[in-house]
């Protein structure tokens, strides 16, 4: 994958995605009640 | 800065509090949770005169300040602690004026906490029909409070109100009754003890149940003060119950006039009907026939457009956006992901409204009471009711509404089954795959997709009650919880507050869903457009005829569906796809499972991607919708990939396999171990496994 403008945004988006799901499956994070933000109730 | 008024609106349940709210509040309103517990917290701005804004918290419906449960404990932690952000200028007691006896004895507590109070009383338009005449003067100067005549039917009395609340520093914060009544020795000592104390706050602090509440009790100890007994404390709340009533009653007498003669019974009518115990259930069935198919109907005009907007979106981008990475990522990975979620919102928005609908005209509540009578035979009590009904729209607040069964045994039950019940996020998967291989077509006016969809929730349930069943013998469960409720009157829904409730749950479905299906979508597209080996690098090699046989659009889709298969996420669906093989699914299909173990509407997003990436459309400007692609889907044979059997199959494996990383989270949480999670992921998807094995071998 060359770099580019494009590319660059491509790896970001995928870094951030990743990061967030991380973040949200993380079991240690369970500071968390049903109806907060990301309380992963949908 | 503008005046800021606190009003906290407190009620028993069903007294309507929430359409007060509604009306004071209108869309300015948001919804949390109090922190610590499951209990859900509306706050909204009401704004009044000369720039003047009343913060409206719509309180946990309660019956008294003795609390008995973690959400009627929140009214009254809040009521006794002065430095809590949220404690109230002003408390508006909402009371039911068919129940206002019942409803006074919560407002004359509140009252003796000092608090400024109004009185509304709600479903005032039914006075008539119930031979009820008021005498709001004389009881205003005996309640000595403001009394406002409130009803869902009309907005006229909301200004009205807003004056009272505007100019609370008038309204009367005398106590109701002085607490020496109820034990003139007792309270006496008290007052010795603690001579700068509030008695009535002193003594509704002392009588919290020590095993929910978080009032500081610390200053008891050591003081030199007779400790009573629980059941010396509870004996002492009975007599305090029963002085108030003898006070209300008395005011009542002269206050309140009641002709039965005049009582229309229209209640106790319906409910023979709706509770029959064979015409309840018929009846019932009737009504989710009903909806299922006014969900499959009245969505479908929506539901097309949306599609087409979104297949043309991804196609201006292409036209538009300069070519190149990012340009893909958000054509085909990011709107398509989107979209497909998206599509539902008709037909979700239409499940919430109905439930809305039942749960407003107080028809879930006898709902309720009918599934109890069958969860008794399986060894479930009353109590595991309304989470299991919970579980429809989402098992994580279901399985944290288990917290008020008593029983460990039979609360443990209730966690573990719950995720059999037909949650809002298996519909997208539903909706899709019925809509795919299931006829639309009619007899005696049901239609079949309608009908196989109500059988999935059906499925659910049965799933639900035979697990219990079968646990409660492996458990063997000794102590049984019993349901005690209250049948709300039946009324007709206001369409403002069914609305209300459409547009939150379904924004809260399509935001929470939405995040993760964008990062699962993201990470899709770059797996399925990222890969090594010659066979992705130069797929032209390897086309199936001579290219010069071709056409540009035969070949450039052939080229597109050997590079899919050779990318990451292709080698990776190859190398799982003997596991799903027996189930009658391709390697998609299986990527499309493992990632809706994130979450079970991720499923359709998945699939959005990995098709729109495979399907090379040289239309310019105009995608072809999902549906369609996933219609015209075939192996290297040709054969269908949709047909009844792998559809029946992925319905099946949907409706009983754990797919969802946030229940078991919360399921970890409640029963503070893997163990059970991990029994229940296993259980369950083999359950899953097993069931669409069978059901896939058998059609096909």
């Amino acid at each position: 994958m060359e770099f580019n403008i494009q590319n660059f945004l491509v790896i970001l988006s995928v870094g951030l995605a990743i990061l967030y799901l991380v973040k949200k499956y993380n079991p240690k994070n369970e500071n968390k009640n049903c109806g907060d933000k990301d309380c992963g109730c949908h | 800065m503008s005046k800021q008024i606190k009003v906290a609106l407190i009620g028993n349940p069903n007294t309507g509090k929430t359409s007060i709210f509604n009306s004071l509040t209108g869309l300015n309103q948001k919804t949390a949770n109090y922190p610590g517990v499951t209990v859900e917290k509306k706050e909204g701005i009401c704004k009044l005169d000369r720039g003047v804004k009343a913060h409206i918290y719509d309180l946990p419906g309660t019956y008294s300040l003795n609390a008995s449960s973690m959400d009627e404990n929140i009214v009254v932690e809040l009521l006794l602690n002065k430095n809590h952000k949220d404690y109230p200028d002003l408390a508006i007691i909402v009371s039911d004026v068919e129940n206002l006896k019942r409803n006074l004895v919560l407002f004359t507590q509140v009252k003796d906490l000092k608090i400024p109070t109004i009185l509304a009383i709600n479903m005032s338009d039914r006075m008539k029909y119930k031979g009820i005449e008021l005498d709001l003067s004389y009881l205003e100067n005996h309640l000595d409070t403001k009394i406002i005549l409130t009803t869902n039917r009309t907005n006229l009395w909301t200004d009205t109100l807003k004056d009272l609340i505007s100019n609370y520093n008038k309204l009367p914060s005398n106590k109701f009754m002085d607490p020496q009544l109820i034990d003139p020795e007792y309270f006496k000592n008290l007052q010795r003890t603690f001579p700068e104390q509030d008695l009535y706050k002193l003594w509704v602090v002392i009588c919290q149940d020590a095993n929910f509440t978080n009032v500081d009790k610390n200053f008891l100890d050591g003081a030199d003060f007779e400790i009573k007994s629980i059941s010396e404390l509870k004996r002492l709340q009975q007599k305090e119950t029963i002085k108030r009533y003898q006070l209300i009653n008395n005011i009542l007498k002269l206050g309140q006039k009641v002709d039965q003669s005049k009582a229309i019974g229209f209640g106790a009518a319906m409910d023979r009907i709706l509770t029959h115990k064979i015409f309840g259930y018929v009846f019932f069935c009737l009504i989710l026939l009903g909806m299922f198919q006014a969900i499959y109907e009245w969505a479908t005009i929506p539901m097309n457009y949306i599609d087409s907007m979104f297949a043309s979106i991804t196609g201006w981008v292409k036209i538009n956006f300069p070519s190149g990475a990012m340009t893909d990522l958000l054509a085909d990975g990011i709107i398509t992901g989107i979209g497909g979620i998206v599509i539902f919102v008709p037909q979700i928005a239409f499940l919430f409204m109905f439930i809305s609908v039942l749960e407003e005209s107080g028809y879930m509540s006898r709902v309720v009471f009918l599934m109890d009578r069958i969860m008794q035979k399986f060894g479930l009590s009353g109590k595991s009711v309304v989470p299991l009904i919970s579980g429809v729209a989402c098992a994580i607040p279901a399985i944290m509404a288990t917290r008020n069964i008593e029983s460990w045994k039979e609360r443990l039950i209730t966690i573990l089954v719950i995720p059999f019940m037909t949650c809002s996020a298996r519909l997208p998967v539903y909706l899709i795959i019925v809509a795919l291989v299931i006829p639309n077509e009619t007899i005696l006016g049901v239609n079949y997709q309608a009908v196989a969809l109500m059988s999935l929730y059906i499925i659910g349930f049965l799933a639900a009650i035979f697990s219990a069943y079968i646990l409660n013998i492996i458990l063997k469960m000794k102590k049984r919880s019993v349901l005690v409720m209250e049948m709300p009157n039946y009324k007709i829904p206001l369409i403002k507050d069914v609305l209300y409730t459409v547009i939150e749950k379904t924004k809260s479905f399509i935001v929470e869903a939405g995040k993760i299906i964008l990062a699962i979508s993201i990470i899709l597209w770059f797996l399925a457009t990222n890969g090594v080996g010659d066979k992705f690098k130069n797929p032209e090699k390897y086309v199936s005829q001579k290219i010069e046989l071709l056409t540009e659009n035969e070949l450039q889709t052939e080229m597109a569906a050997i590079k899919l298969e050779n990318s990451f996420i292709g080698n990776i669906g190859k190398t799982i796809e003997p596991v799903f093989k027996p189930l009658g699914y391709d390697w998609k299909i299986g990527i499309g499972l493992i990632t809706s173990f994130a979450a079970r509407e991720v499923f359709v997003g998945t699939l959005a991607v990995i098709y729109n990436i495979e399907n090379y459309d040289d239309s310019k400007g105009k995608q072809r919708e999902l549906k369609n692609i996933m219609r015209q889907e075939t192996d290297k044979n040709g054969n269908k990939i949709f047909t009844l059997a792998s559809g029946i199959s992925l319905l099946l494996f949907y409706a009983f396999a754990m797919q969802c990383m946030s229940t078991l989270a919360i399921v970890k949480k409640e029963t503070n171990s893997w163990k059970w999670p991990a029994i229940q992921f296993i259980i369950m998807t083999l359950i899953a496994y097993i069931v669409s094995l069978i059901a896939f071998q058998l059609i096909s």
